[in-house]
């Protein structure tokens, strides 16, 4: 059954490795758009259909309750590209991450408008901008981190690692003052410390099969969730974990197991970083001074497939994504900080993560 | 000067060991209860019928009283629970500790869980002679139909004779017949093989186009009925929607269609059988769209079936015809392969079959990712069923040899749910289908001027590791000729 590539993106991007990309541009008209800046707003990331080009960009309004799809098309005359993975927000520039067409956009996050492009990628994941001319990008099925200007779009270098190309990888990256730590997911095992002022990797720490997600609590501590894998995988399957590890020492301080049929993914943390959540078919819910897991799910799953996850951090609000089936648009569920449905509004295909601006 | 800062240095370090230096300390004020579990997911797992000890550790209990609730309903008052549950279900089981000083609580779950079933046994196959899947037929005036009975066993030596209405018109080894279809009527057809006989029935229907229903500008391009629903097992069978009677099934599918989603077929031969308000004619050109999911690297071909309304009584009850694609004729290829899928002796567990070629299997159980009891039909009552069809020879592999890559690269063309340029017509997400491709049971063009009804089979018994059972995907069917 193919639809459970979906579900399972590590045997998507395996195919990444291997197929061309594919980019469809075309003239359309542009609108005209000018969101206050001054106000919250957030961004959906629409995966869409890997090959089909059919990515997106929604953005929701919190305060009107207004949702606009298709933003980046609308705004720029041609669509985002195939597969979009991941967006932040810095320096006033909206990074978005465009897998499978290897180009990342600079984007006002007022207008839409194309600001910047950076491309020369093969399958990059994340964007994380160190300082006006440098900036990280992770790639899946690349042992190495791009080091970019975002200022120029130009290449400049590379972090390299002791991974290769067949399945070497990184993915999110959490800064910790002068140290970025990235998770190294598909079929790995392990998150890097990386000294950007070397651009060496200093320090690679075991946390188990697949790291998946990473968040900052308010302690300062690094919370590394792993999905574990997937049965008959052929690196292993383990029970998913959630781990708290010390971003200094580098050592897991604690390790929380889950139950073994568990599928923990889409670690986030609330705006005062004492809160953490995560997906497992339903929404959990756990404070970072817990003594174990949570057992019961904060919001329970009810006919949804829940498959991304953010926060307000104005009001913890919280704002779950339905892929509903990978196929059809997908649907944003917004509950209230006690877990009360407050409101759906329908976006692009597979939404799979957010952005607040 | 050395000793003043040994002073200095001691008293510093007092101070910062002392963080709370300037409160007073009491030692004798009680302090409250508290709690370690002793798992860190606090889940615990346990078989039913067995019990469960959970010895949490507990610090300033002196005095101590224990609850250990359901639903707030107490279940003891020890400190150690030993707990044991007949039924398979999740339980939330809460323990407060109060003092003098305080209280403390907290809460875990018990996954009580049944003991896995015994694997059901071989299924043993039907040890019949022969099987007649249809014993009754409709069929055009002018035209011809293959009779035989399937699956026959063994070739025993003795003639199959036939005889139509009584009288004797075949006395032949080979076991089936070809009834021409002179004259309208209803005949009583029957073949003994030895001891064994059948009688069939055939309805010879007026000529081809007495119920041609001629497209207006009010008919709809997309199918307007679902006829039949009835996949083989797979992942995706019963998985989030429930359908209890066949009616419920077609239902199910109505609304994926309209919704633009797929349904799965599950594994070899599971279908679904669509009709339109009017006939579809043939152009010569692609006259029938079918909406699926197209992917270069994995191929989950089905086959498609035609039939006109030959009787005109608006059901799909008359003559299937394949319509050819690049493998039909191929060595590979078993026509009239059928399989047979056993329901499973309890949920949870992977669907055994048999094949009519002597080779038995099973649609794995995958509940890391398909949660759902069974992944046999809800709706088929039988404890087992059979499906018939054309089998292609599966393509797939594994490309990282290790487990983690599976691929099945597509056949030339004429099959739904396989990427290819002849058939997708620069389409993202359909094959197309020509009505001149339908062919008689001996690969002869069929020449059907029209076609009232469309089935959609899955032509592959496969099945790709993780991935699970190759399943054709449907998400909609339609007249080519409107909607171009």
């Amino acid at each position: 059954m193919r639809a459970l590539k979906h579900i399972l993106p590590a045997i998507l991007f395996l195919a990444l490795a291997v197929l061309p990309s594919c980019m469809k541009y075309g003239p359309a008209e542009e609108e005209d758009f000018n969101i206050d800046p001054s106000g919250e707003g957030l961004f959906i990331i629409n995966e869409g259909n890997y090959m089909y080009g059919n990515a997106s960009l929604s953005y929701y309004d919190p305060a009107t309750k207004q949702v606009e799809n298709e933003v980046f098309f609308r705004s720029n005359g041609f669509k985002l590209g195939d597969v979009a993975q991941s967006m932040t927000i810095e320096d006033g520039t909206g990074w978005v991450v465009v897998n499978n067409s290897g180009v990342i956009f600079g984007i006002d996050p007022s207008t839409f408008k194309e600001v910047r492009r950076i491309t020369g990628f093969t399958a990059p994941r994340y964007f994380r901008m160190l300082s006006p001319t440098k900036a990280y990008v992770t790639q899946i099925w690349d042992p190495r981190i791009f080091i970019v200007n975002p200022a120029t779009g130009q290449t400049t270098g590379y972090v390299t690692t002791d991974m290769d190309f067949e399945s070497g990888s990184t993915e999110m990256m959490v800064e910790f003052g002068r140290y970025v730590i990235t998770n190294c997911w598909s079929y790995q095992n392990r998150i890097l410390k990386i000294d950007t002022q070397t651009d060496e990797v200093v320090k690679a720490l075991v946390v188990g099969i697949q790291p998946e997600s990473m968040v900052k609590d308010c302690n300062g501590k690094l919370w590394v969730l792993t999905d574990g894998g997937f049965e008959d995988s052929g690196y292993g399957f383990e029970a998913a974990k959630l781990l708290r590890i010390d971003p200094d020492s580098f050592e897991i301080e604690q390790t929380f197991t889950f139950p073994s049929d568990d599928n923990a993914s889409k670690l986030t943390v609330n705006a005062e970083g004492d809160e953490l959540y995560w997906l497992n078919s339903g929404v959990w819910k756990m404070s970072v001074e817990a003594a174990h897991l949570p057992v019961r799910p904060f919001i329970s799953r009810e006919g949804t497939l829940f498959y991304g996850l953010t926060l307000n951090p104005v009001n913890d609000e919280i704002y779950v994504s339905d892929a509903i089936d990978y196929v059809q648009s997908g649907v944003v569920l917004r509950y209230s900080p006690q877990g009360e449905l407050l409101d759906t509004f329908k976006v692009g295909i597979n939404p799979g993560n957010f952005c607040w601006r | 000067m050395r000793r003043l800062g040994t002073i200095l240095l001691a008293v510093t370090a007092f101070l910062a060991v002392s963080c709370n230096w300037n409160e007073v300390i009491d030692d004798t004020k009680p302090m409250p209860p508290e709690i370690s579990l002793d798992n860190s997911s606090a889940v615990y797992t346990i078989m039913t019928g067995e019990t469960l000890t959970v010895s949490p550790s507990y610090k300033y209990v002196t005095g101590a009283t224990y609850a250990w609730s359901i639903d707030n309903k107490v279940i003891s008052t020890e400190p150690v629970l030993r707990y044991t549950d007949d039924v398979a279900h999740s339980v939330y089981i809460r323990i407060t500790v109060k003092t003098d000083a305080g209280s403390a609580s907290d809460e875990i779950r018990v996954d009580v869980k049944a003991p896995a079933p015994p694997p059901d046994p071989e299924p043993e196959p039907d040890d019949s002679f022969w099987t007649f899947p249809q014993t009754e037929f409709n069929v055009s005036l002018g035209r011809s139909i293959l009779l035989k009975p399937y699956d026959i066993k063994e070739d025993d030596g003795i003639s199959y004779i036939w005889t139509v209405d009584g009288t004797q018109v075949q006395d032949d080894a080979s076991a089936g017949y070809v009834f021409e279809a002179r004259q309208e009527g209803s005949y009583e057809v029957r073949v003994t093989h030895g001891a064994l006989s059948q009688t069939l029935t055939v309805n010879v229907c007026p000529a081809e186009g007495a119920y041609r229903r001629a497209a207006s500008a009010a008919s709809s391009p997309t199918a307007s009925r679902i006829f039949e629903f009835t996949p083989a097992p797979g992942q995706y069978v019963n998985e989030d929607y429930t359908a209890n009677t066949p009616e419920e099934a077609v239902e199910y599918v109505v609304k994926r269609f309209t919704n633009g989603s797929y349904v799965s077929l599950g594994g070899f031969g599971g279908y679904v059988v669509a009709g339109f308000d009017h006939s579809i004619d043939n152009n010569g050109g692609y006259e029938i769209g079918i909406v699926t999911h197209l992917s270069e690297e994995y191929t989950e071909a089905g086959a498609v079936w035609v039939m006109q309304d030959e009787n005109g009584d608006g059901l799909p009850n008359d003559t299937w015809y394949e319509l050819k694609g690049s493998d039909t004729f191929a060595e590979t290829t078993i026509h009239d392969y059928s399989v047979t899928y056993y329901k499973p002796s309890a949920p949870g567990m992977s669907v055994q079959w048999t094949d009519n070629q002597g080779r038995s299997g099973k649609v794995n159980y995958m509940g890391a990712y398909h949660q759902q009891e069974w992944y046999y039909p809800l709706w088929i009552s039988e404890d087992s069923y059979t499906l018939r069809g054309t089998r292609l020879e599966a393509h797939n592999y594994d490309r990282s040899g290790n487990g983690t890559y599976w691929v099945n690269p597509p056949y030339g063309w004429g099959y739904v749910d396989n990427f290819n340029e002849i058939d997708m017509l620069g389409s993202k997400d359909t094959n197309h289908f020509r009505i001149s491709d339908a062919v008689r049971y001996d690969g002869s063009p069929a020449d059907l001027k029209y076609i009232d009804f469309v089935k959609v089979q899955n032509a592959i018994n496969g099945s790709s590791g993780w991935l699970g059972e190759i399943s054709t995907e449907v998400c909609g069917i339609f007249d080519n000729n409107l909607s171009e």
